[in-house]
Order: C-alpha cells, then structure tokens, then sequence
C-alpha cells in the first residue's frame, strides 16, 4: 500500500464536482431554447428553417458555462492522474482543487440556465415578429454574452486556485488556515455566482421579447437593460470582491 | 510622411529585437523574458502572423473594385462593411459618429477571428538551425518550446530560431486584456472623457445622482473594472478551453474520425462567434459613453434606413 495523496483525491472530486453541477443548468438550459423555438415554429410555420437557425446558434452559446466547467474538469483529471504536474501534495493543494471545482460547477448552473431562457425569449420574438430577426439576434447574443459574466468570475476563481500559488511547506497551523481560505474562496464565488447569472441574463430575455414587440422604443429599452442588468450583476461583483479580500488574508 | 514614420518604427523595433540578443549570445531571437515578465513565443509569432494575414489579404482584396462589374470577393467585402456601417450606425446614434469607430471596430473583428482560426493552421513545431537536443528521455521536463539547458553540461545548448507550432493568440490572457484595455480602456473611456469633458465623465460614476448617486459610487467604478475582466476573460476562456478540449478528446479517441469535427465546432463555430460576440461588447462598452444624442424625429429614421 503506498502513501495517500491528498491532492489526488482532492483533484478527481474536484473534477466530478465541476462537471457534474456544471451540467445542470446548461443541460437546462439547452432544452429551454427547444422550447422557446418550438413555440415560435408553432406561432410562424412559415419561418421555420430562420428559427431553426437561431436555436442552434444560441443552443451553441448556452452550452459555454458547461464548456468552461468541462475545461477545468479535464486539468483537475490531468492534475489527479499525474503527480509531476502538482505543485504539492498538501491539504492545501487539496483544498485549492476542490475550491476550484465547486467554484466553476456551482457558477455554471446560473448562467446555463439563464442563456437558455435569453435565446429561448429571443427566439419567440423573432416568430412573433420576423422582420426584427437581426437586431434580436445581435441582441440575444449580447444578452447571453452579459448573462455569462458572473460564470466568467468564477471561471478566473478556478484558474487563480488551480494555477498560482506554491501550497506546501506550511507548517500544520498556516496549513489549516490557507487550506479553509482556498476552499472558501471556491465556495463564495460558486454560490455568489447562481442567482446573478439567472436574473442578469432573465433581464435580458425579456429585453429580446420587448425589442420584438416594439421595435420603435429600441433605445429606452437598451438603456433599461444596461442598467437593469448591470445592477443585477452586482451580486456576483459582491461575491467576486469579496473573494479577492479571501484570497489577500 | 507616413513611410518615414513606419522606417522609424522598423528602426526601433530592429534596435529592441538587437538589443536582446546581444544580451545573451545564446538566447533565441525573441526573448523568453522582458522586463521580467514570462514572454510566450507562440502567441507573439502567431499574433504577428495573424495581422501580416489580414494585411496582405485585405490588400490584395481590395484590387481591382469596381462599381459596374463586382466581383464575389467584393460582394462579400461590402456585406461586411456594410454590416458593421449599419452596426455602428445604430449604436452610436448618427452615421458620421459611427464612422468615426467603424474602422478600428471592423479590423478588430477581423484580427479576432483570424487569431482564432491560427490554431487550424497545419505548421509543425520547427526548430531551424542550431544545436538541438534530441534525448528527450534524459531529461523528463523537457519543453521543446524552451530552450533546453543542461545542467550537468554546464552551458545552454543554441535552440536555433524556434517556430512553435501554432496556438490560437487569443487562448493567451496576455492578448485578450490587452485588447480590452485599448478598446474599452482607451477608447471607450477615452472618447468618453472627449465627448463630455471630465465633469460629465466624473459625473457618470455618480450616476443615479444625489445621496444614492455618492452610496453607488464604489458599485460603479468595480463594475468598470468587471467590463475588462469579463469581455477578456470571455474571449481567453472559449478559446483556451476549446483548445483543452481539441486536444484532450482528441487523444482519448487516439486521433481517429472526432478531431476534424472537434476542429470545426470549437475551431471555426466558436471562434466566429466569439469574435462576433468581442466585437460586439466592445461596440456596446464603447457606444455606453460616445454615442451622440439624437433627437427623437432623427432617431426613428435612422433605424429606418
């Protein structure tokens, strides 16, 4: 029986982590979209294969967050199977794969589901009104692109744990410490990270529904979205900063 | 006057790349450190290619236009000219505003998108001239993109000119937040301040005004810097993870059949429209601070045409 390697573990658990909570709102989400275009073609048969096109495009956008989560569950894979890859073989290095993977799993299941519900709206306005398809295909994928930022925090999270800092050599007290820190880290952004990146991105399907239906009132409604979805954001600012403060203790 | 200005360039870019060789005889002709910051080959190389592309391209594309007789080359020129024109144009208000960013707006497009297509290129990693070492197994961290050093040699074996092989510019961080940071930095910030002086852009930080304007204000200036740190790390991310992804599935099906397809959906579908997706954020980031205000009776027309 050899030695257990604590950051082995800890990096396949991290890994299972990410992928399996990061599918959740991407799968979601991706099915939500179906919805969306299925309801639109039931509207405006005639426009069927535009709508189609439209549903694969923001199908392809809302699968990002679980792309982002499959990336950083295949370094943790790569991580876990190699032991020269790894900077230390410590609880701390433990806790930073793990950090790592709740942080992007946990910040993937807004942000999915979100897109789908922006391409979705998006897609139902374009059967409602096919004249404005391409200022609301413009639009819904700006509106996803917003709706991604809270998961693109906790995707710099996940790098900062998993690519900086040399965690061994620490005596067991600083040990402890840093091991709880990193961990947190992971957990404050990953749970920061669900609620803005369903609301940010609600705001912004309803803006796509609002720009179909009345075209004419674009840039109250541009500026309604900006600053709506912005301050929605802001949650996960909150969580990002305060991350930033963990990571200086 | 323009030719005299790229001759000075030249001159001072010859007189850098002279300097760090002379630093150390040994070293490759780009330097692996400057200023005591990592420097990677592979996303300076293929940066430079990527624009020395988009030059000779677009010049040999724009030979021979003509208003009667257009060709195929040229329809599709003026579909993407005329894409970002109608773009600019509803984003900053009036045509002659829009006009004034439709340039950098569509070169950035266009530097975006070849930058993510480089990773499709069909280069091998090239070691030309030099003493090369070739005993990868005597040293297990061995990097054929370094230059090898030997220790117990005592002396740094000559690497030659290193072309590594290719890797999309744009999956390197350094790259994205350097385009955010001219983009949204300097111009989005910059014609903002132009535009409306720095009382009004000082102002802006206040923005809902009054007591809640003074209690938003640290809200406002983390979510400027939240704008650079999401459109680049937006951009780095689904670059650099479909990279990760190419190469990792890649070798778990022993290259048979997926890669081509792998290549296709994460090379071409997602770098179109990230870049796409770039350029439109730092449209909006922009058009946020220097769109021209236009009255009501103007605006309804100007979406009409």
């Amino acid at each position: 029986m050899e030695e257990l390697h604590v950051a082995n573990v800890a990096a396949y658990l991290g890994a299972a982590v990410a992928m399996g909570f990061g599918a959740i709102g991407s799968g979601w989400g991706i099915g939500y979209v179906g919805v969306g275009a299925a309801r639109g073609m039931a509207r405006q048969p005639s426009k069927n294969s535009a709508l189609f096109r439209s549903m694969l495009i923001g199908q392809a956008v809302a699968s990002n967050p679980s792309i982002f989560a499959l990336v950083i569950s295949f370094l943790l894979y790569s991580y876990g199977g190699n032991d020269k890859l790894q900077a230390a073989d410590s609880f701390a290095q433990a806790a930073a794969y793990l950090g790592a993977g709740i942080s992007i799993g946990l910040g993937a299941i807004g942000s999915g589901a979100g897109n789908g519900l922006v391409a979705a709206d998006a897609v139902e306005g374009m059967a409602r009104n096919p004249k404005e398809s391409g200022p609301v295909t413009i639009m819904m994928i700006v509106g996803q692109a917003m709706g991604q930022t809270p998961v693109l925090f906790s995707l710099v999270v996940s790098f900062m744990l998993l690519f900086t800092g040399e965690h061994g050599n620490l005596n067991a007290s600083e040990e402890f410490v840093t091991s709880a820190k990193l961990l947190s880290m992971g957990i404050c952004m990953g749970f920061g990270a669900i609620g803005p990146g369903l609301s940010s991105s609600y705001v912004g399907g309803k803006f796509c529904e609002g720009l179909a239906k009345a075209p004419e009132a674009a840039s109250e409604l541009r500026s309604a979205y900006f600053i709506g979805g912005g301050v929605a954001q802001c949650m996960s600012i909150f969580a990002f900063v305060f991350t930033m403060i963990l990571w200086t203790a | 006057m323009k030719l005299k200005l790229f001759l000075f360039l030249a001159l001072i870019c010859c007189f850098f790349s002279g300097e760090a060789m002379a630093s150390d005889p040994l070293s490759p002709p780009l330097p692996l450190e400057l200023w005591g910051m990592p420097f990677k080959q592979a996303t300076v190389i293929y940066a430079f290619l990527a624009a020395l592309l988009i030059f000779i391209g677009c010049f040999i594309w724009s030979r021979g236009l003509s208003k009667e007789n257009p060709g195929r080359g040229q329809m599709l020129l003026e579909l993407i000219i005329n894409a970002f024109d109608n773009l600019c144009k509803s984003s900053f208000g009036t045509k002659e505003r829009g006009r004034l960013y439709l340039a950098i707006l569509t070169t950035l497009f266009l530097f975006v998108w070849t930058s993510n297509m480089m990773g499709l290129l069909p280069i091998p990693h090239l070691a030309i001239g030099g003493e090369v070492f070739t005993d990868y197994n005597a040293n297990e961290h061995y990097d054929p993109g370094e230059p090898y050093i030997d220790s117990n040699k005592n002396g740094a074996h000559d690497p030659g000119f290193i072309l590594p092989s290719p890797e999309e510019p744009t999956a390197d961080v350094s790259t994205t937040l350097a385009l955010a940071l001219l983009l949204v930095l300097l111009l989005g910030h910059g014609s903002e301040i132009y535009y409306k002086g720095i009382k009004g852009y000082v102002e802006e930080y206040f923005s809902p005004g009054g007591f809640i304007g003074v209690v938003m204000m640290p809200l406002n200036v983390v979510g400027k810097i939240a704008e650079i740190i999401s459109i680049s790390f937006r951009l780095f991310g689904n670059i650099f993870g479909g990279a990760v992804i190419i190469s990792v599935v890649s070798g778990l099906v022993c290259y048979v059949v997926l890669p081509p397809f792998l290549f296709g959906f994460f090379g071409v579908f997602v770098g179109t429209i990230q870049a796409f997706v770039f350029t439109m954020l730092a449209l909006t980031y922009i058009s946020a601070g220097a769109a021209e205000e236009v009255e009501e009776d103007e605006a309804s027309e100007a979406m009409k045409v």
